[in-house]
């Protein structure tokens, strides 16, 4: 049964992440990934996949997938039903998959997803096709069940051999981090030994043009927590956190990455698509989540900022985080990744939970690129250049269209 | 503490908006039309509207709802509905879980085809709406909460699933009470993309919510099934007699998903995608404040995800009128 909850302790239980998959446009994997950020690596480049030849902005991160996918359950003929989401999501589950180590056949293994837009371009494909006179139906039943996450967390349960409960989390820009937050209170409760959670979404024509409609987007280069950012860029990837309790982890000889000892979630109320200036639910979740770490704002070594690049979201963090740190705010080290590879959307929280496992693994900190004038309002210190310096904790938010807000903390391992 | 119990419940449906509207078809008073949206071809598609509302909701003055879809007003109606004061409370802790499959169809619609059309001149109103998370934003924007709040895409299975992260959040005191909200809108495209599908099902829409408490109330759920998802060539029928054996015996059974099972709901109100979830829910709930049922589960056969139940029953100590709708 679902539900009444068989908990398995009733003490809380901590959280080890023992598999980090990951897929952005600087390159597939763990390796290719680190050596990115830890450089402060940008990858945007004209959009290949769909039109941009009227739209205001042209660029975006975009991800070169292989032609091959990583051997699983799936036979060919699925994987080649799979579009660019679910493949990005393919690669990224094997890799953690792979390095936590986890045999195939697990009966009751949860799966926490967060995605805005699943498989959006199916979905495009489909509407295209239906609008035709007469309209086309070969392959439309196929793009309807596809386009849709369900079929994604059923993919990924073929894929690795396991079935349980799933959820697809989509609020917005912070599913990412509320998927990894979930699937952390799973096994923080005591409900399951492990879960499998992550976040993933491609680019597609529909959300691109939606971002550059509202003006979002940059039209030179995406510089957060810079004083004269003019906007977002768009990226693609996808990043799967295998997560499991410290002592199942340990007693099955696992390697631990890190632990996730935090998580807060709240709304902000105060617009659709505008955070408040003051950022009071910002605010709320990095209490929130520090709280149940059990630590202050002075013990968080590096702060991966949702920082998105435009004057709004930007200065709503800085205040945010200015009020939460107080007179810590100084010795606070803050860096946005998104000047790297974009904003991933859906799959934005999962990546920088997964830079952030990077980060405590090789204590280093990936700079905020294109920060040439540091915006007076951040009263922290902006990382601007790699820096290697001992990090023990780390806080990753997120914050989303609708209010979502999410952050999340997590602690080096050992 | 593990105990949830049912506090208010709130429905639109193709029978109108509210509870007493929804009865009348339960009870075979009422029999909803089907209406006819066209295709850009011209073609006619069958579907289940939700009618006009008799007097304007004042509610839908709010400013958040001012450029949103009918998805929104859908949720915010049965959401209002559940909370039992006919108007939106402020209700600084309530959490919120939207459950939906479609989502946002109408807006994005709209919208894609705009950017077909001409992308530098889709309209940046429009875009906003067409996420997944808008109703659950303007939801907790007119209820007046800053407490969790999260939308869960899923097939008609999510609203049970939904019923399980509320009842985790109220186990783990995340929040005192929570609302669980699935909510439709239809379209052309949805209507299309379900005639692909073999059941003949006619598209639907509208809304259904739960609040749920740990305080005692007149019906309690009493279980969730395992989800029983379609892998390996599992078929929704044998995984809905599955989930019927886990949640045991009951004195009434609610199903969507598998036409012609008894107790079946879409031949009366269509496919309301995540809405025929919560419709499920609630007609079990209903039957148990009606005293034709001590116990009811709600069974639901997804089309493309998994198969779930929900069980509820009477508590001996509830006051069954708190939950009856005002003029209901």
């Amino acid at each position: 049964m679902l539900f009444p909850f068989h908990r398995r302790s009733e003490a809380h239980v901590r959280v080890a992440v023992t598999g980090v998959g990951i897929v952005t446009a600087l390159g597939l994997g763990w390796t290719a990934n680190a050596g990115g950020f830890r450089t402060g690596r940008t990858a945007f480049r004209e959009v290949r996949g769909f039109d941009v030849s009227r739209q205001r902005t042209r660029t975006a991160a975009e991800v070169d997938l292989p032609a091959g996918l990583p051997a699983t359950g799936l036979s060919s003929r699925q994987e080649g039903r799979l579009d660019r989401a679910g493949r990005m999501l393919l690669i990224a589950a094997a890799e953690a998959w792979n390095q936590a180590g986890w045999p195939g056949g697990l009966a009751d293994l949860p799966v926490v997803l967060g995605t805005t837009s699943g498989g959006m371009a199916l979905g495009e494909e489909f509407f295209r096709r239906s609008s035709r006179t007469p309209a086309g139906r070969r392959g439309q039943a196929s793009r309807v069940t596809h386009y849709q996450p369900q079929r994604q967390v059923l993919d990924l349960m073929e894929a690795f051999g396991f079935r349980g409960p799933s959820s697809v989390v989509a609020n917005a820009c912070a599913s990412g981090s509320n998927a990894v937050g979930e699937a952390f209170e799973w096994i923080r409760s005591g409900r399951s030994e492990r879960v499998l959670t992550g976040g993933y979404d491609a680019l597609s024509q529909l959300v691109f043009a939606g971002f550059d409609s509202l003006q979002a987007l940059s039209s030179t280069t995406c510089r957060p927590f810079d004083a004269h950012r003019d906007g977002l860029a768009l990226g693609e990837g996808a990043a799967v956190l295998t997560l499991e309790s410290l002592d199942h982890a340990r007693e099955r000889g696992a390697t631990i990455l890190a632990e996730i000892t935090g998580y807060g979630a709240a709304t902000d109320r105060h617009h659709l698509t505008q955070p408040h200036p003051a950022g009071d639910a910002a605010l709320a979740t990095m209490a929130a989540a520090c709280e149940q770490a059990g630590i202050g704002p002075g013990d968080i070594g590096y702060l991966n900022a949702h920082g998105t690049g435009t004057p709004l979201n930007d200065s709503a963090e800085a205040a945010a985080i200015n009020r939460w740190a107080g007179d810590a705010a100084g010795r606070i080290r803050v860096s946005s990744t998104k000047g790297c590879i974009g904003h991933l959307l859906g799959a934005a929280g999962a990546v920088e939970a997964a830079v952030c496992v990077m980060a405590l693994r090789g204590q280093w900190l990936p700079p905020g690129v294109g920060v040439a004038t540091p915006d007076p309002a951040c009263r922290f210190h902006i990382v601007c250049g790699p820096e290697s310096t001992r990090i023990d904790h780390v806080l990753s938010n997120s914050f989303g269209f609708g209010g979502a807000n999410a952050s999340l903390v997590l602690r080096r391992a050992g | 503490m593990n105990r949830v119990f049912v506090h208010g419940c709130g429905v639109v449906s193709p029978a109108g908006w509210g509870l007493p509207a929804f009865r009348e078809v339960l009870d075979g008073h009422r029999t909803p039309a089907p209406t006819r949206l066209t295709r850009p071809d011209g073609a006619g598609l069958d579907v289940f509207r939700v009618p006009a509302p008799a007097v304007r909701p004042t509610w839908l003055g709010h400013p958040r709802l001012r450029r949103s879809s009918v998805i929104s007003h859908h949720a915010v109606a049965a959401a209002i509905e559940a909370m039992g004061d006919g108007r939106p409370a402020q209700s600084p802790g309530l959490a919120i879980v939207v459950c939906v499959m479609g989502g946002s169809v109408l807006y994005s619609r709209r919208f894609f085809a705009e950017v077909l059309a001409e992308p530098t001149t889709a309209s940046p109103l429009l875009f906003p709406e067409t996420v997944f998370n808008a109703p659950a934003s303007h939801l907790g924007a007119v209820l007046g909460t800053g407490a969790r709040n999260s939308t869960h895409v899923s097939d008609q299975t999510g609203f049970i699933a939904g019923l399980a992260v509320a009842a985790d959040w109220l186990a783990r005191d995340v929040a005192q009470s929570c609302l669980v909200v699935a909510c439709e809108e239809a379209d052309w495209t949805t209507a299309e993309a379900l005639r692909l599908f073999p059941g003949n099902a006619v598209p639907s829409e509208g809304a259904a919510a739960v609040l749920l408490r740990r305080e005692p109330g007149p019906v309690e759920l009493t279980g969730i099934s395992s989800p029983r998802p379609y892998i390996r060539g599992r078929h929704a029928a044998t995984e809905l007699d599955a989930v019927r054996r886990e949640l045991g015996a009951v004195s009434r059974v609610v199903c969507h998903g598998v036409p012609g099972t008894e107790g079946a709901l879409e031949h009366l109100l269509g496919d309301g995608l995540a809405a025929s979830g919560g419709w499920t829910c609630v007609a079990a709930i209903e039957a148990i404040l009606h005293g034709q049922a001590a116990s009811a589960s709600a069974l639901v056969a997804g089309t493309n995800l998994q198969a779930i139940g929900a069980s509820f029953a009477r508590t001996s100590t509830g006051d069954l009128t708190l939950l009856r709708p005002r003029g209901g």
